[in-house]
This record gives C-alpha cells, sequence and structure tokens, in this order.
C-alpha cells in the first residue's frame, strides 16, 4: 500500500510485548518495516471506517419522514428563495466583471 | 456588499488560509491542514469564497458524498425509490472568517454549496443535502432556508433538491 507523506510527525504508542512480537513477525513477513507495517495497516482500517461513515443509518421513524420528505418535497421558502436571487446577482456580477 | 465581485473556487494552493479564523479552532485547523489532503483523497471537497482582487479566504464549505440508508421501510416503499441506499450530498463543514460574518456570506456559501450540488445531480443521481450540525445556532441558519430535522443524535437536517434544479437556471426577476 502506498502512503502518502505530506508533513511528518510522531505517533508514539505503548503496546504490550506479545502485541510488538506479534506485529514484529507479520511484519517480517511482508518484509516491511515494524513502523511503516502498522501505519499502513492502520490506515487502511481508518480509510474503510471512513468510507463506511458516509453511509448515515436512521431510526425506523427517521426513515419513514426521510422517505416522506423525498415523496413530497416542501417548496422552496421565501428565505431560500431570496438567497438564490442573490447569489445569481452575484455571480452575474462576477461574469461581467470579468469580461470587460 | 455585493459591489467587491466575489469568487467562489475550489480551494487551491494559492488561496491565503492561514489568517483563517472563524473563532471555531477544530474548523480552522481543518481547513489549514486536512482539506487539501480529503481532496486528494477524495473524501471530501472543500470550496472557498473570497474577493476578486485577495486570496484571503473569508469562507468555506466541505461536500462530501453519501448515502442515506432506507433498511427499514416496507418493501413496496422501497420499491418506489429509485436507487438505495439514496445518494445523497453530506455539507459536512461551512464557517466564515470572524471578520466577515454577518455580511451574509454564510448564506452565499450554502446557495453556492446547492448550486454545486444540484448541478452534480444533473449527472448523478443525488436526490438531497445532508447537513451536519454542531450546535444550536447553526441549526436555526439552517432551518430558516427549510432544511428539515432528519436524525437527532447525530443532529442531522435535510433538504430535497429535486425542488431546487431549475432554480439556478431561471432568469433573473
Amino acid at each position: 500500500m502506498h502512503t502518502e507523506i505530506i508533513k511528518s510527525s510522531h505517533l508514539n504508542i505503548r503496546v504490550s510485548e506479545l502485541s510488538k512480537n506479534v506485529l514484529q513477525r507479520a511484519a517480517k513477513l511482508e518484509g516491511d518495516t515494524l513502523s511503516h507495517f502498522v501505519v499502513s495497516q492502520a490506515l487502511e482500517g481508518a480509510y474503510k471506517l471512513l468510507s463506511q461513515s458516509q453511509i448515515i443509518t436512521l431510526s425506523a421513524e427517521e426513515q419513514m419522514r426521510f422517505f416522506q420528505m423525498l415523496e413530497s418535497p416542501s417548496h422552496i421558502n421565501n428565505n431560500l428563495s431570496k438567497a438564490i436571487e442573490r447569489y445569481k446577482k452575484v455571480k452575474e456580477n462576477d461574469k461581467n466583471k470579468s469580461k470587460i | 456588499m455585493t459591489k467587491t465581485n466575489l469568487k467562489f473556487e475550489a480551494l487551491e494552493e494559492k488561496h491565503n488560509k492561514i489568517e483563517f479564523d472563524c473563532g471555531e479552532e477544530a474548523l480552522n485547523i481543518y481547513l489549514k491542514n486536512f482539506a487539501r489532503q480529503d481532496m486528494r483523497r477524495e473524501l471530501g471537497r472543500t470550496f472557498i469564497l473570497r474577493k476578486e482582487k485577495e486570496f484571503k479566504v473569508i469562507g468555506y464549505y466541505t461536500l462530501c458524498s453519501g448515502a442515506v440508508d432506507v433498511f427499514g421501510l416496507p418493501e413496496k416503499l422501497i420499491k418506489k425509490l429509485p436507487k438505495y441506499p439514496i445518494p445523497i450530498a453530506r455539507l459536512a463543514r461551512l464557517a466564515v472568517d470572524k471578520k466577515q460574518q454577518g455580511k451574509g456570506y454564510g448564506e452565499l456559501l450554502l446557495t453556492d454549496a446547492l448550486y454545486r450540488t444540484s448541478l452534480a445531480g444533473e449527472n448523478v443521481g443525488i436526490y438531497g443535502m445532508v447537513i451536519d450540525v454542531k450546535h444550536e445556532n447553526a441549526q436555526k441558519f439552517y432551518q430558516r432556508y427549510g432544511f428539515e430535522s432528519l436524525s437527532l443524535n447525530p443532529l442531522l437536517l435535510f433538504a430535497p433538491l429535486q425542488v431546487l434544479k431549475n432554480r439556478f437556471k431561471e432568469k433573473q426577476t
């Protein structure tokens, strides 16, 4: 696994003798250094967790509400309507100016 | 206020983010240290607002992809849904520099986020925007624009996108 290093910093972790021994053996098996092995294994797990966290889980009632919001969405309210018009003007200004 | 021209851009190296201070350290640190990294990893995209002639970041927001699981719905309802789980865009962060607050920049950033999401939604199905809300003031801010509570813990707000789709294209009145 490729690990991109942008700015390196320290991470000190205390582990039991036993854990360290297991990690060392596994790293050796992979032909890897201990620290690189530990970091790459942990990162892989971290990325997996992060990508899973993108799925939002809701209670049954919340899912029902969500379904109703999708099926019959409420109209754009006055505040949002005004915000969109204002936004369009800001973008329009920018476009006109860059043409000159 | 809108006399100075404003630019909405994806975060780049040229933007000055060192001085950015929105009053919340976690949000400052994210912009300075992690936003670009997340863009490279495709974990989230950060967009900034700046004045035309300055590179200083006035405010920023981060969009991530996500989905809402609907496994608990009755079968006949699930069948009505186009996809499962439902793809949505997630507004993970939105912050404005302290010195620039109270000028309506937050509103512009939110609207830009909705605009970009509705554009993306034309090509890939995105059915709404979910906002991660950290505190009550933020909740009030988003509710003013019609976002409704999706879940309480964590506090998530939701707005469907289909009603927004054509809104950005319509000619100004």
